[in-house]
């Protein structure tokens, strides 16, 4: 069934790269699979990056997504440690920063991202981590494990919660300083920031909002304190910075694909030039879901910087390749563990004019159902499996809700969202 | 033949079981009669099935952790993020002995 077209090289072995490669073969691709990393180290998951791997309860071990036979099984061939600089998309070949040549027939770039930084006095200090890589996170663990105590995370959108919460919940002393009035709020809105303020204060976190990092000092070359633009000043042994990513375009750019936040990609991850796909965090894609709720056949541009995204893009990118007409059209939903509690959220809501709860927020188990004009746009869901099920549902159906159902906290919404879907 | 894990009384309609077998922990569900059983350790991260939802009517378990559901046949996960079966088990009872016979899958 497989289309076979040579050899494809992947620039990128996270989880979309990873994900293509493995959807290659089992869709039965039997050509040349080459995949290529500027880390050093075998594809991993990077979810326990700001969690389990800064609090040393995990290992490399824990998190490499296959073991080393398993590419050498699987004929993928990996490239570790290489950094690709140039690229020629009629010779069709990459070029590595060392000058080595690799010619490709399909070229899927899975290049993420990397951390954006404060421009602040001091950001050179030492003691100063991100927690995008492994070697960022194990750096973050080894100092924690000498000894460090106060931890100052800049950033509270997803990531930095999750590293503020881990780090509180294993004894440090964290500050969280968050630029919005709180903690998540930018992807969640105000009233679920408010839960997550009460949450970190609640957890012994130092939690100070609305204001952001103005400069970094320190002793010897090393970071002591921060201090934030309204002139509080943060004791630090070390900073994690978590102020998002910079999706790394410069190569699709550079082979002539189109770029406008993001790499401009159709449904099937391809790119305006020919046979360069580009997946996961770098990819703008179109999404029934991009504009809030499912509507219709009207689909805008997106780009997710999710966990499954990503590995529905590498999937959706290698069935392409071998000839398949199904194009990536999967809800987008992510996870966040934070203080013993799982976040799911499913959808893409950047507006809305009504929330709608149910549950118990004080006991960290409740939903809120985001909606736009009657229909479900997005769903929080804490410590409530069943209305995370039938929120999935009713996202991915698209038909307007009975807000009496939703809001009637004895109504079974997994048995409502099944009698509504088809 | 199986390895005897319990009674059948210890098995009640919707409900789930942790037993042990073969030195592992495996959950057991009875759906409409009929016994499942499944590994009972999430194959993604560490999380036990049996302490997530079970969703009798599509034969699925939950894990509470990350929500990932998993088929009580064939322990195929069917959401991410688990992308892993876990361990399927064939359970039969005998006269009220409830006994596993054997992993009936790869994982």
């Amino acid at each position: 069934m497989a289309t076979q077209r040579g050899k494809v090289v992947i620039v990128g072995a996270s989880m979309a790269g990873q994900s293509a490669a493995v959807e290659l073969r089992k869709q039965g691709y039997d050509g040349e699979i080459l995949m290529v990393s500027q880390e050093e180290h075998l594809p991993y998951d990077r979810p326990p990056l700001s969690k389990k791997i800064i609090t040393r309860e995990w290992d490399f071990e824990k998190i490499k997504l296959k073991d080393a036979d398993f590419y050498s099984e699987n004929n993928i061939q990996l490239k570790l440690g290489h950094q690709i600089g140039q690229v020629d998309p009629v010779a069709k070949t990459i070029t590595t920063v060392s000058m080595e040549v690799i010619g490709y027939d399909v070229l899927i770039l899975a290049t993420g991202g990397r951390p954006r930084r404060l421009d602040v006095p001091g950001r050179d200090l030492d003691g100063i981590h991100q927690v995008l890589e492994y070697s960022d996170s194990l750096r973050v663990a080894e100092e924690l494990g000498a000894g460090a105590q106060r931890v100052v995370v800049v950033g509270g959108g997803f990531i930095g919660a999750e590293a503020a919460a881990a780090l509180a919940e294993h004894g440090k002393d964290v500050s969280l300083i968050e630029v919005s009035p709180s903690p998540m709020s930018y992807a969640l809105g105000s009233e679920v920031g408010d839960v997550f303020n009460r949450i970190f204060k609640e957890e012994g976190v130092t939690l100070d909002t609305k204001t952001t990092i103005a400069s970094y000092h320190g002793a010897d070359g090393r970071v002591t304190h921060a201090k934030s633009f309204d002139g509080k000043v943060f004791e630090a042994d070390l900073v994690i910075e978590c102020v998002g990513i910079l999706p790394n375009v410069e190569l699709a750019e550079a082979a002539g694909c189109r770029v406008d936040n993001g790499v401009v990609v159709d449904g099937f991850m391809r790119t305006n030039v020919e046979d360069v796909y580009a997946i996961g965090d770098i990819a703008r894609f179109p999404s029934h879901y991009a504009d809030g709720p499912r509507n219709g056949e009207a689909t805008g541009l997106v780009r997710i910087e999710h966990w499954a995204v990503a590995i529905g893009h590498g999937a959706a990118a290698a069935r392409s390749i071998c000839g398949s007409d199904d194009p990536y059209d999967e809800l987008p939903w992510f996870w966040s563990d934070q203080f013993g509690v799982t976040y799911n959220y499913a959808g893409h809501a950047t507006t809305w004019d009504q929330t709608v709860w149910r549950g118990d927020v004080g006991e960290r188990k409740f939903s809120v159902f985001y909606l736009r004009e009657g229909r479900l746009a997005g769903a929080l869901c804490a410590g409530r499996p069943k209305d995370f099920r039938a929120a999935k549902k009713l996202l991915s159906d698209g038909s307007p809700i009975d807000l009496e159902v939703l809001a009637d906290p004895d109504s079974d919404l997994l048995k409502y969202a099944k009698s509504v879907s088809s | 033949m199986g390895t005897k894990v319990g009674k059948s009384e210890e098995f009640p309609e919707g409900e789930v079981r942790v037993v042990e077998y073969e030195g592992r922990k495996v959950c057991i569900a009875r759906v409409e009669g009929a016994l499942y059983g499944v590994d009972n350790m999430c194959s993604h991260a560490e999380a036990y099935l049996s302490e997530g939802e079970l969703y009798a009517e599509d034969l699925e378990i939950e894990c509470p952790l990350h929500g990932s559901t998993f088929n009580l046949v064939d322990g195929e996960p069917q959401d991410l993020p688990a992308s892993e079966p876990v361990r399927a088990y064939e359970v039969v009872e005998d006269s009220d002995e409830v006994e596993i016979v054997k992993q009936t899958n790869d994982a």
